[in-house]
C-alpha cells in the first residue's frame, strides 16, 4: 500500500507537482493518467525516490518513505521503467536473477533462483530462459523485466506488502504486447500486489486498471474507479478534441476520439 | 549467472595456465638456460633450499631473478591492473566499447605523469618531490586518469544516460588535447627528461625492477581488492543508475568508488608501463563472450587472462626482432585495433538509427 499527502514541487518558478493527493491499495491496479506535462512520470519519481526535491510526504506499508533503509525498502518495492538501457548479453535467467539482489550478499541462493525460476515460468519465459536477452524482441524483454521485478519482491507479494511501480510499460510495445503485458498485470494485481502505473492510453486504463487518478498541469482532477473516472466528459475537458463513449463486448466502457 | 562452484573452477584452470605461461616465459631469453636451473632459482629464492649439485651460479641466478622475473610481474600486474579497469569502466559507462585508453583515460594519466616529470621540481619543490620519491610519478598519473574519468563520466552521462557516440566524441577530443599538451612538454624538457618521456608513447615494460614493483604494489593491489567486493552492485548497475537504485543499490558510493579505483589502476599501470592500448577492451570481451557480463567472472577471470595476454605479448615484442626490442604497444594495438573496429561495425545500425 502507498499513500501520498499534499505532494508538491517546483522546478525554477513551474510548479510540476501541486498539492496532489494519492492512495493505491493491494490487489488492484492504480493508473496515473493525464496529458503530456501534468507530471505523471514525476508524481512516480516521488515514489521511486529518485526526487527528492518535493514537500508533502510519502508513506509506504505505514512508514514514511524517508524513513525507510534503501536496503529494506528494494524487497518490497520494485520500479520498472519504459525500457532498459542494459546493452550487456546476460541470459533471461540471469537478468531475472538481477532482481534478487536485494536478497544476498555475494552469489545467488538456491532459493534466490527457485524464486526467479518460478517468475520466469510465471511470464511465460521457460523457453528462453537460456536465451541472452540482446537478441530479444522489445515485447520479449518487458516480460523479463517484469519477471525480474517479481522476483525482486517475491516474498513481500506472498505476505500482501509488495509494491510495484511502472512508468508507462508499454508506451512503445505493438499493441499485441501492450494487451499481454497489461493483462499479465491485471491478473498478477489480483495475488496481493500493489500496482501503481503512468498510462497514456485511456482505454487500455479502462480495461486494465482499478483505479486512476486524473492530473492535469500538476494537480489532481480527479481520482476514484476507472470508470468514474475516465469518463468522456473529463476527456473533454483535457484535450480539445471529440470523443464518444463505446462499450467492448465484455461491457467494458471505451472511448472513441476524433477531431472535428 | 554461473554457479559459485564453476565460477572457482574456471578460475583455478586459467591460474594453472597462467603459472605455465610464467615458467614458459621465465626460460626464454638471450642466454639459454636449462628448466632445472630456473626451477632451482625459484625454489631457491621462495623456499631458501638449495638442492642441486651444480648449483646455478651467481650470474645466472640474477638472470632469472633480477631481470627476468621483475618483468613478467610486472606484466601479470599491469595486464591484470589495464585488463580489470576496462571491466570496470565498461560497467561505469554501462557500454561494452568503452575502453580506457580510446577514452583518454590512459592520457590523462600520461599527461600527469609528464607534468610531474617535466615541471614537478618547478610547481613542488625539490622537497616536496623528494618526499614522494618514487611515488611521486604513481600518484601524478593516477590524479589525472582519476580527473579525465570524472569528467568524461560528467559530460557523457549529461541527460541521464551515457550514449555510445559522445563518450567516444569527447575521447577523440580528450585525446588530441592530451596529445597536444604532452607535445608541449616535450618541446620544455630537458634530453633527459625526454628519454623518459617518449617511454609513454607505445609502452614498455623494459624498465622493470624490484623497486619499482614493490612501489606500484599497493597502488595495485588495494583497488584490486576493493573491486573484489563490487560485482554484484556492478551486475545491477548495468540495468542503469535507476534501476540500480531501486535494487537497494548506493549507486552514488557505487560510482565514486568505480572512478577511484579506475584511476588508480590506469594511472598506476600508465606510470609504471606507459600507455599500451586495447588489453582493456580486448580482455573483457573475450571473457564475456566466452561466459557472459556476470561481473563475480568477469572481474577475476579478466585479470588472469588480461596478464596472461600481456605476458604473452611482452615477451613476442621481445623475441620478434632480438636482440632489439619492439615497444608493447604496437603489439597489444595489431590485436586490438581491428578487434575494436569490428565490434563498432556489429554496432553500426545501432548508432547509425
Amino acid at each position: 500500500m502507498i499513500e501520498a499527502r499534499q505532494i508538491s514541487l517546483t522546478k525554477g518558478k513551474k510548479n510540476i507537482l501541486s498539492k496532489v493527493n494519492f492512495r493505491a491499495i493491494p490487489n488492484n491496479i492504480t493508473a496515473i493518467i493525464g496529458p503530456n506535462g501534468a507530471g505523471k512520470s514525476t508524481l512516480l519519481e516521488v515514489f521511486c525516490g529518485t526526487t527528492k526535491s518535493h514537500t508533502g510526504s510519502v508513506f509506504i506499508e505505514g512508514t514514511a518513505l524517508g524513513e525507510w533503509k534503501i536496503a529494506d525498502l528494494a524487497k518490497i518495492r520494485a520500479v520498472m521503467r519504459q525500457s532498459s538501457s542494459l546493452q550487456f548479453a546476460f541470459t533471461v535467467e540471469e537478468v531475472v536473477l538481477l532482481g534478487r539482489i536485494p536478497h544476498f550478499s555475494g552469489s545467488p541462493r538456491t532459493i534466490d533462483r527457485d524464486i526467479a525460476n518460478q517468475t520466469i515460468c510465471r511470464m511465460g519465459l521457460q523457453e528462453l530462459s537460456n536465451k541472452r536477452y540482446t537478441i530479444l524482441s522489445g515485447g520479449e524483454k518487458q516480460r523479463v523485466h517484469l519477471a525480474r521485478s517479481l522476483a525482486q519482491i517475491w516474498e513481500a507479494q506472498q505476505q500482501g506488502k509488495g509494491l510495484f511501480l511502472l512508468d508507462e510499460p508499454v508506451s512503445h510495445l505493438d499493441l499485441q504486447y501492450q494487451h499481454q503485458i497489461l493483462k499479465e498485470l491485471h491478473s498478477l494485481s489480483r495475488t496481493g500486489l500493489t500496482i501503481v502505473l503512468v498510462l497514456h492510453d485511456w482505454n487500455l486504463a479502462l480495461q486494465y486498471a482499478d483505479q486512476a487518478v486524473l492530473l492535469k498541469n500538476g494537480k489532481s482532477i480527479n481520482a476514484g474507479s476507472c470508470e468514474q473516472v475516465l469518463t468522456v466528459d473529463a476527456l473533454k475537458k483535457i484535450y480539445p478534441i471529440e470523443a464518444e463513449s463505446l462499450k467492448t463486448p465484455q461491457g467494458i466502457q471505451q472511448i472513441f476520439t476524433y477531431l472535428n | 549467472m554461473v554457479k559459485g562452484g564453476s565460477i572457482f573452477f574456471r578460475l583455478c584452470f586459467l591460474f594453472l595456465i597462467l603459472l605455465g605461461g610464467v615458467f614458459w616465459v621465465s626460460l626464454q631469453g638471450a642466454v639459454s638456460l636449462p628448466a632445472s636451473k630456473v626451477i632451482a632459482v625459484f625454489v631457491n629464492k621462495i623456499f631458501g633450499i638449495s638442492y642441486l649439485n651444480e648449483y646455478p651460479t651467481i650470474v645466472e641466478q640474477s638472470i632469472v631473478w633480477d631481470i627476468r622475473m621483475p618483468r613478467i610481474v610486472l606484466a601479470i600486474l599491469v595486464g591484470s591492473a589495464l585488463s580489470v579497469s576496462g571491466a570496470l569502466i565498461q560497467g561505469l559507462f554501462r557500454n561494452p566499447l568503452a575502453d580506457p585508453g580510446i577514452i583518454g583515460v590512459s592520457s590523462g594519466a600520461a599527461i600527469g605523469a609528464a607534468v610531474m616529470i617535466v615541471l614537478g621540481n618547478r610547481l613542488l619543490g625539490s622537497d616536496i618531490m623528494e618526499g614522494l620519491g618514487a611515488y611521486a610519478i604513481p600518484i601524478a598519473s593516477m590524479i589525472g586518469a582519476l580527473l579525465i574519468t570524472f569528467i568524461i563520466y560528467q559530460l557523457s552521462a549529461l541527460g541521464g544516460s551515457v550514449d555510445l557516440i559522445s563518450m567516444l566524441l569527447i575521447g577523440i577530443a580528450i585525446n588530441a588535447l592530451a596529445g597536444s599538451f604532452l607535445g608541449l612538454l616535450i618541446f620544455m624538457a630537458s634530453d633527459d627528461q625526454l628519454r623518459t618521456l617518449t617511454f609513454w608513447g607505445l609502452g614498455s615494460l623494459a624498465r622493470a625492477d624490484w623497486q619499482m614493483i614493490l612501489t606500484a604494489l599497493p597502488l595495485l593491489i588495494l583497488p584490486l581488492i576493493i573491486v573484489g567486493f563490487l560485482a554484484r552492485s556492478l551486475n545491477a548497475l548495468l540495468l542503469g543508475e535507476e534501476e540500480a537504485d531501486s535494487l537497494g543499490i548506493s549507486v552514488k558510493t557505487l560510482k565514486l568508488l568505480l572512478v577511484v579505483t579506475t584511476g588508480a589502476l590506469v594511472g598506476t599501470a600508465v606510470s609504471v608501463a606507459g600507455t599500451i592500448g586495447f588489453l582493456s577492451l580486448v580482455v573483457p570481451h573475450i571473457i564475456r563472450t566466452a561466459t557472459g557480463p556476470d561481473h563475480r567472472f568477469l572481474i577475476p577471470a579478466s585479470a588472469l587472462l588480461g596478464a596472461l595476454l600481456l605476458l604473452g605479448s611482452d615477451t613476442l615484442a621481445r623475441q620478434i626482432v632480438a636482440p632489439a626490442e619492439l615497444p608493447i604497444g604496437i603489439i597489444t594495438a595489431l590485436f586490438g585495433a581491428p578487434l575494436f573496429l569490428g565490434l563498432l561495425l556489429q554496432r553500426k545500425k545501432s548508432f547509425l538509427g
